[in-house]
């Protein structure tokens, strides 16, 4: 998946590497927060991944032809000044989208809206929801924007998945809510508790940059 | 005024679940701060001041603005806005007012406004507080209680961070992963203050 | 539910407003005057916020400049291209730094110099050396544990294959961190039109120097002759050969000296 293979740069690669040579939570290491706390089961992994996959797209679009909008309406001095003012602008289109999500959530997947209590509202504060709408979505085309927020929630997703496939069916012993190991097997429990989110996530970092650095350090996992 | 209740929740808020060790709020600028144990201090006293006065003004514009107009779902844009505003606010007056503190916080005020932890204790605030009674005072004793607990696990990283620059730490975990391990080793011992009930 | 539409859009928006026109205010009541000249000097400084001018950022040294207490050569990488813009800025006179370079006087690494002690302790050569004077048997050399190489901001220094820091000129900006942290203070800052300089600071001489280390200066004297050195420019001081930064017949002495002390730059 990297452009060494020949593969015609562009839309895949604007796509592709929001999953490995630049994923949010391994390599630009962004949006530890919910990472952590939600990766307890896949389930809720899978819920967060789409529910923060959504509000970046919503985001980054909007933001996208925003910019490009006031880029050709407005003279370089009045965009300067708006420029001064963008974080805020960047956060109430955030926490609208987020809102939706919100609301979507408590009232069509409850349950899941339970589980995952604070951190649907904390996903505007996610620091790569904002870190993407500065730093790509506010000067590359909609098209481009759409893509990278594609890439970023789908890898933000995966390693979400990657944490708590590892918590749970070691920590719990379940796949999915599914028992996977016979009734003797006794749960590592640490895993499933803040700690374990911890250790576990250092550990892959540690994993991840040795496979890197054995590699000869490319850029792409 | 249930004072006995006002110490449970500051005790449930800074030790039982931390926001560091429990909750994992605010744990980009956690990793990013702690390299030395004075600029964790710096960043404790902003967030704490912080958290305590945005937790009450959040509880003014949503029992005073929102409720009445009953337009609470939008509670999160009003949160994040009153947070922004806030801090500019806050930083302005520092600069102008009292120079010496605007420079010894420098850079970590602006980085409050994105901090999960701020955001995440209005909001907890929000779900667990609003209205109870007395939930203004709640509401305070839980922000800076939050921040307090902040502060606490921020200074117990920086010292041993500082420590580990002098260790022999394998290539593959220099840096971020020993700290996220060393978190992990921290907040074991935290558990143990989760049968902490008053 | 028209209601509920009217009303968000009515709150939101006067929140909005309401929060804008309070900051709008608020930046012009809260407004603080800064001499605009610190700004332009901010810019001509190197922005790397590296503070070993001794302040914290570039910002804080232009404001010290601007208000007479620092002066521009403070900022080694600014050089003297900064020195130049901030005199221009102020219309002050331009003093320049004079350009220097780090060397590290000791080439006793690990095939040359002997241990006296296997070393088990944090490696940093500081904590090292407060330990019984760390584990090297010469006691002028280079521990070889990398503080120099930890405190410098440029990536200029790093420690090659024999255990010994190796400065790479061209990053290089002659802060001198590397000069203070040093405990055996091997490391100094030499002008750059010095050519070469003596890889050995050991104080020791003829039998006490070798058996240490094969790559210590005996203070022989070879150099300091008139017959290997016609200009008569090297002296044999404290057991160190002495020489002014101009000495050019370095040549012929550096080729004698038999255990190859100085060591020539690669400018």
């Amino acid at each position: 998946m990297s452009d060494a293979n020949g593969r015609p740069a562009g839309c895949w690669k604007e796509f592709a590497k929001g999953i490995f040579s630049q994923n949010p939570i391994f390599v630009i290491v962004l949006g530890l927060c919910p990472t952590l706390a939600v990766s307890v089961s896949i389930e809720n992994a899978l819920g967060m991944g789409a529910a923060a996959t959504f509000v970046l797209l919503g985001s980054n679009i909007v933001i996208a032809a925003l910019m490009a909008l006031l880029g050709k309406m407005l003279s370089p001095e009045m965009l300067a000044q708006v420029k001064k003012i963008r974080i805020p602008i960047y956060i109430v289109i955030i926490a609208s989208f987020v809102t939706i999500v919100d609301l979507l959530m408590n009232g069509f997947a409850p349950a899941l809206y339970a589980r995952l209590g604070l951190y649907v509202p904390l996903i505007v504060v996610n620091c790569i929801v904002l870190g993407r709408a500065e730093a790509f979505a506010a000067s590359n085309g909609v098209i481009a924007s759409t893509l990278d927020a594609l890439g970023m929630g789908l890898g933000f997703t995966l390693a979400m998945l990657l944490l708590s496939t590892v918590r749970e069916v070691i920590g719990a012993g379940k796949f999915y809510g599914y028992p996977v190991f016979g009734p003797g097997y006794s749960p590592m429990l640490i895993l499933t508790l803040a700690p374990g989110a911890l250790l576990t996530f250092g550990l892959f970092m540690g994993l991840f940059r040795h496979l890197k650095n054995t590699r000869g350090g490319n850029g792409s996992l | 005024m249930d004072l006995f209740e006002l110490f449970s929740i500051f005790i449930g808020v800074s030790l039982v679940h931390n926001f560091i060790f429990c909750q994992f709020l605010g744990l980009c600028p956690y990793i990013g701060v702690t390299e030395r144990t004075s600029s964790a201090v710096g960043m404790g006293m902003a967030v704490i001041f912080v958290m305590t006065l945005t937790s009450a003004i959040t509880w003014a514009v949503y029992e005073w603005v929102l409720v009445p107009c009953g337009i609470t779902y939008l509670y999160i844009i009003a949160f994040i806005l009153v947070i922004a505003a806030f801090v500019q606010l806050v930083e302005m007056f520092l600069q102008k007012s009292v120079p010496a503190l605007y420079r010894a916080l420098g850079i970590y005020l602006p980085l409050i406004t994105t901090n999960c932890a701020v955001f995440g204790v209005v909001t907890l605030n929000k779900i667990e507080l609003f209205g109870t009674t007395n939930s203004l005072l709640k509401c305070i004793v839980q922000g800076f209680g939050g921040g307090a607990g902040f502060m606490l696990a921020m200074l117990i990283m920086a010292g041993i961070r500082e420590r580990l620059e002098m260790a022999d730490v394998p290539e593959a975990l220099k840096g971020m992963p020993i700290a996220l391990i060393t978190a992990g080793l921290t907040a074991i011992a935290f558990l143990g203050f989760s049968g902490l009930s008053i | 539910m028209t209601s509920v539409v009217a009303y968000s859009t009515l709150v939101l928006g006067a929140m909005g407003l309401a929060l804008g026109l309070l900051l709008a205010i608020s930046s012009r009541v809260f407004a603080v005057k800064l001499d605009p000249r610190i700004e332009e000097v901010t810019a001509a400084l190197a922005g790397l916020n590296c503070g070993v001018c001794g302040y914290p950022g570039c910002a804080a040294l232009a404001e010290a400049i601007v208000a007479g207490r620092a002066k521009a050569k403070q900022c080694p990488p600014g050089g003297a291209s900064a020195v130049r813009k901030v005199a221009a800025i102020l219309g002050r006179e331009a003093v320049f730094a004079e350009p220097s370079v780090a060397a590290v006087r000791c080439r006793g690494g690990k095939s040359a110099a002997k241990e006296k002690a296997v070393y088990r302790g944090i490696r940093d050569c500081v904590s090292a050396e407060l330990l019984g004077a760390g584990p090297k048997a010469c006691v002028y050399g280079c521990l070889g544990m990398g503080s120099c190489v930890d405190v410098c901001p440029f990536g200029a220094i790093r420690m090659d294959a024999e255990n010994l820091p190796e400065v790479i000129e061209g990053k290089c900006t002659a802060c001198g961190m590397c000069v203070a942290v040093c405990p055996r203070h091997i490391i100094a800052l030499i002008p750059i039109p010095q050519k070469v300089y003596v890889g050995c600071v050991s104080r020791d001489r003829g039998k006490r120097v070798k058996d240490v280390c094969a790559a210590g200066c005996t203070a022989c004297g070879l150099c300091a002759g008139l017959k290997i050195t016609p200009s008569g420019k090297v002296v044999i001081k404290d057991n160190l050969p002495e020489f002014p930064p101009d000495w050019e017949d370095f040549k012929t002495a550096a080729g004698k000296c038999p255990s190859h002390c100085f060591v020539m730059r690669k400018a």
